[in-house]
């Protein structure tokens, strides 16, 4: 990538690794680059150790299982080897990585937006771009349901392992909520309004465009893009618990321990409580599309070439960049 | 009274005639009358014969009476004749009185004038008495001194007139050389012009030979003194000249050859160094070279010195934008590219004024046989070991003239609100927006453009970001441009376009913002249910705020990724690199369409890829990829 042009890098996804030595993310070129967390300083910022061009032209979602790394983007669903990663990072070489792919006839050509992934059965959801759920064998990379329903493509998916359901959120300004073993679509949330809805939605400029579940599973929390508003349902039975207002463009939410963490367009990372009540507010100087954590501390990056690392108490530790 | 001889000769022999004879003719007369009377009588009474005596008497009374009467009649006439003569000898001399008299007169008043005369100081004026004395000693002896004035005067008189005659005629000579040369110099004045209009009737004569007469043989015989990298760099260029009768190159030295011939011999009694100082650093040699190069209609001329002092080959061109930057990559000419000035001057990067001499590029200094050892900067053109040759780098040189020629040409389409590219497209992309303005800002002016992102308000427990860097680095040597479109709700996209010296091998840069008007500005509103849900405070916060937003677009993010990276490949076989600008607006124009009424419809936006979506992604992107289109 040429550096000179490098202030239109846009990070649509990052993860840390499961051991939290490692940083990854995704740009919208379809480029995704490895960072050593360690090398953390104040002062300089941390260059990639490794990078790759993952996908044609965007990185959507990026996710760690066992030893491989997961990569939705545009198009396709591909799974690297974590592993020869770190070796070809030690290398230098510019490798060619080979990748399994989670590929049908119906989504070759469409992209992958969300992913999620259930570890115990070893299996992969994804939200696609050609309006389908799927469920994935992560071994053999096999299809094993597709979820649909949704009028417009899928955004996000979430597996909620205490209730053992599946929630898509879509274009379509609805969430839906899948019963796992049967397969049937159960409820359909309208997040905009914040009511259980029929079929047919005004979908009026309002999209669900990031979803979260927290560590217990009883909650889930939306964001929808349009209204700048997240809700938080309680997933039993479901209904909407509360609300929390943001100033534009939700973009990636996260449960941490006991606090809501949201970052948007508007480049403001809000902290919350569960009750709506906003327990902090740090401006950054990008807008933000995507948010990861490890521990205590997280990361946030969007249209910028920069990660920017927080501690626990919204103190940045440093950042890493292209 | 007497008589006078007179002039007739038989005077002497006349009889003077007196009273007697007066009395004489009375008697005759009256005789003749009385025979007469006595004839008629006789000759009534018929006497004839007494009538023929009275009649002979009365003849001989006639005789004497005719020879008594031509007396008188001759005296008379002598006398006459006498008065005559006399009377002329009286006219004689009354003339002859008169003449006198006037002569007197004359005479008497010119005493008086010359009486009346003040020679004042006259005989102070001439010649002093020794010297007329000394020189006319023969003359003057036995003369008294009046008769010795006279001389002097006279003598003075005629040297003056001879002097004066001299003067006119040295006057007269003066003229005339005064005219003479002055028609010389006319002359010597029309001779350039003669030359020159020589020189271009025979042209085509001297075509047909090969031969060119006039300059070449003054900047040859000036060569030697140049010194040693200029003097490379001449004979690198006149052997190319030679040997390619290209004729769109010239050479030609100039500055002061006397100086010149002394700061060389100086030089190389130095050994070609010269020690390095950090005074005077653009000291440069008075000899430099002026190459000029021309293709088309444009030509760019380029001076080229040689500081001495940092040892160093400089380059200074005639265009307004210093057209030859980044040549080759890298290569500004801004930092000195000889080692010993970063010793020197304890700077690593030792940059100096460009203003001054101009700039140093590497391709100069290798043309000039200048080989650095190049310790910091990672370049490649003075790492390898190939040689520049002057036709590659001509050819370089000429692209660049031809493709900043396009750009202005482009320019100055773009200028009047055209954009001269065309890009075809399968999907039916509306016109929403046109291009307003198209104009070259300065460099101040494009960095408060980058600075225009807008900050939250913080509030308490808030922890702000760290301070604003401005966005966007400048390049100094750059070019930069506005370009602004409108659609009609009066939104404003704004492009802040980067171009690069080294157009078109670097694509311009694009750098996208926008300003929506309040009619587009999307309100956002919290459906009621959950505003009630809401915390009152967060829900504050979040509706507060202009309705105009300032916070990152993020098509525009994409968009202008799309303009920098992918440009080249939309723009055809057949077109070439140096339009890329042109259809980089294109482009940016299709795409601020599609993004308007994206950003308008969402997913039920008209503007569809023949797959049947409008936007693509968790991103929501719209199709920005021309690929697609």
């Amino acid at each position: 990538m040429d550096s000179k042009i490098s202030n239109t890098n846009i990070y649509l996804c990052s993860s840390f690794s499961p051991d939290g030595k490692h940083m990854v993310a995704g740009n919208h070129a379809g480029w995704i680059f490895v960072w050593d967390v360690a090398s953390i300083d104040d002062n300089k910022p941390v260059q990639p150790s490794y990078r790759w061009k993952a996908h044609e032209y965007s990185v959507y979602c990026i996710k760690f299982v066992n030893n491989k790394l997961i990569s939705g983007g545009d198009p396709g669903l591909k799974m690297w080897d974590w592993p020869t990663i770190l070796q070809a990072k030690e290398n230098g070489e510019d490798t060619k990585l080979v990748f399994d792919e989670f590929i049908t006839d119906q989504n070759t050509l469409y992209e992958t937006n969300g992913i999620d992934i259930d570890y115990v059965n070893s299996q992969l959801y994804s939200a696609c771009g050609n309006k389908l759920g799927y469920c994935w064998d992560i071994e053999t990379g096999a299809t094993i349901k597709t979820y649909e329903g949704h009028h417009e493509f899928l955004t996000c998916i979430k597996y909620n392992r205490n209730y053992n359901r599946v929630i898509t959120g879509s274009e379509d300004s609805t969430a839906k909520i899948w019963d796992n073993r049967t397969n049937d679509l159960l409820f359909t949330l309208d997040c905009s309004k914040g009511i259980i809805g029929n079929e047919k939605i005004n979908r009026k400029k309002s999209w669900i465009s990031c979803m979260d579940c927290d560590a217990s599973g009883n909650w889930l929390i939306c964001g929808s893009g349009g209204t700048s508003v997240y809700t938080v349902w309680d997933i039993c039975s479901p209904r909407v618990v509360s609300c929390f207002p943001v100033k534009q463009g939700p973009e990636d939410v996260k449960f941490i321990n006991d606090k809501i963490l949201t970052v948007g367009l508007d480049s403001i990372t809000y902290t919350w409580n569960f009750s709506g009540e906003p327990l902090g507010r740090t401006v950054n100087d990008m807008a933000l599309t995507s948010l990861s954590s490890y521990n205590e501390v997280y990361t946030v990056c969007g249209y910028s070439n920069e990660i920017i690392l927080y501690s626990p108490y919204n103190i940045k530790m440093g950042s890493f960049t292209i | 009274r007497g008589s006078d001889s007179g002039g007739d000769p038989d005077s002497k022999k006349r009889r003077i005639v007196n009273q007697d004879d007066t009395q004489a003719i009375k008697v005759l007369i009256n005789d003749i009358k009385s025979n007469i009377g006595e004839y008629v009588a006789k000759r009534s009474n018929a006497e004839m014969d007494s009538a023929e005596d009275i009649y002979k008497q009365t003849l001989i009374l006639f005789v004497k009476l005719k020879q008594l009467n031509r007396d008188i009649v001759n005296q008379t006439s002598d006398v006459s004749l006498e008065t005559k003569h006399c009377q002329e000898r009286q006219e004689d001399d009354d003339l002859q009185l008169q003449n006198y008299l006037y002569e007197k007169n004359h005479y008497r008043r010119e005493i008086i004038t010359c009486q009346k005369y003040e020679t004042g100081d006259i005989f102070e004026d001439l010649m002093p008495l020794d010297e007329f004395l000394v020189s006319n000693q023969n003359d003057i002896d036995g003369l008294d001194e009046h008769q010795i004035n006279i001389r002097r005067l006279r003598n003075e008189l005629e040297l003056r007139e001879e002097m004066q005659k001299q003067l006119k005629e040295l006057n007269e000579k003066k003229e005339e050389l005064i005219d003479k040369y002055s028609q010389k110099m006319k002359m010597i004045n029309n001779l350039k012009n003669e030359l020159k209009s020589i020189d271009e009737v025979s042209s085509p004569l001297q075509k047909l030979f090969d031969v060119s007469i006039t300059k070449n043989q003054e900047t040859i015989d000036t060569a030697p003194y140049l010194p040693q990298p200029l003097y490379i760099l001449f004979t690198v260029v006149t052997a190319y000249i030679d040997a390619s009768g290209d004729v769109n190159v010239k050479i030609m030295i100039e500055g002061d050859i006397e100086e010149g011939k002394r700061c060389t011999h100086e030089l190389y009694n130095n050994n070609n160094q010269s020690e390095m100082t950090t005074e005077n650093i653009y000291e440069c040699h008075p000899l430099s070279i002026n190459l000029s190069i021309s293709q088309g209609n444009s030509s760019i001329t380029l001076n080229i010195y040689y500081l001495i002092s940092l040892g160093i080959v400089t380059l200074q061109s005639d265009s307004p934008i210093d057209s030859l930057i980044d040549l080759f990559p890298n290569d500004s000419g801004e930092i000195s590219p000889n080692p010993a000035s970063s010793i020197i001057f304890e700077d690593e990067n030792f940059t100096f004024d460009i203003n001054v001499r101009g700039r140093a590029y590497y391709w100069l200094q290798q043309l000039c046989g200048l080989q650095f050892l190049n310790v910091n900067h990672q370049h490649s053109l003075m790492q390898t070991d190939t040689k520049i040759r002057f036709s590659v780098l001509l050819q370089r040189i000429k692209e660049r003239m031809g493709s900043i020629d396009e750009l202005n040409e482009q320019i100055d389409i773009l200028k009047k609100g055209k954009i001269p590219a065309e890009i075809s497209t399968r999907i039916n992309i509306r016109n929403f927006t046109e291009l307003n303005t198209f104009k070259e800002i300065s460099h101040n002016s494009a960095s408060k453009i980058t600075l225009a992102k807008e900050e939250g308000e913080l509030e308490d427990g808030e922890v702000g970001a760290k301070d604003d860097t401005p966005k966007i680095k400048l390049n100094p040597n750059s070019r930069y441009f506005e370009a602004i479109f409108r659609n009609r709700p009066k939104d404003e996209f704004r492009a802040l376009v980067e171009i690069p010296p080294s157009y078109p091998e670097h694509p311009p840069v694009f750098n996208i913002s926008t300003k929506v008007s309040r009619k587009t500005a999307p309100k956002y509103e919290i459906p009621t249910i959950l505003k009630e849900l809401a915390n009152e405070e967060a829900y504050k916060f979040a509706t507060s705020g202009k309705s105009e937003l300032s916070v990152e677009v993020p098509n525009l993010k994409y968009i202008e990724s799309e303009l920098n990276t992918n440009c080249y490949s939309f723009l055809g076989e057949t077109t070439s690199k140096n339009e890329i600008l042109s259809y980089q607006l294109r482009k940016l124009k299709m795409c601020l369409d599609i993004h308007f009424e994206v950003a308008n419809k969402g997913v039920e936006s008209g503007t569809r890829t023949p797959q049947g979506r409008a936007i693509r992604g968790r991103d929501r992107r719209p199709y920005f990829d021309h690929k697609l289109w």
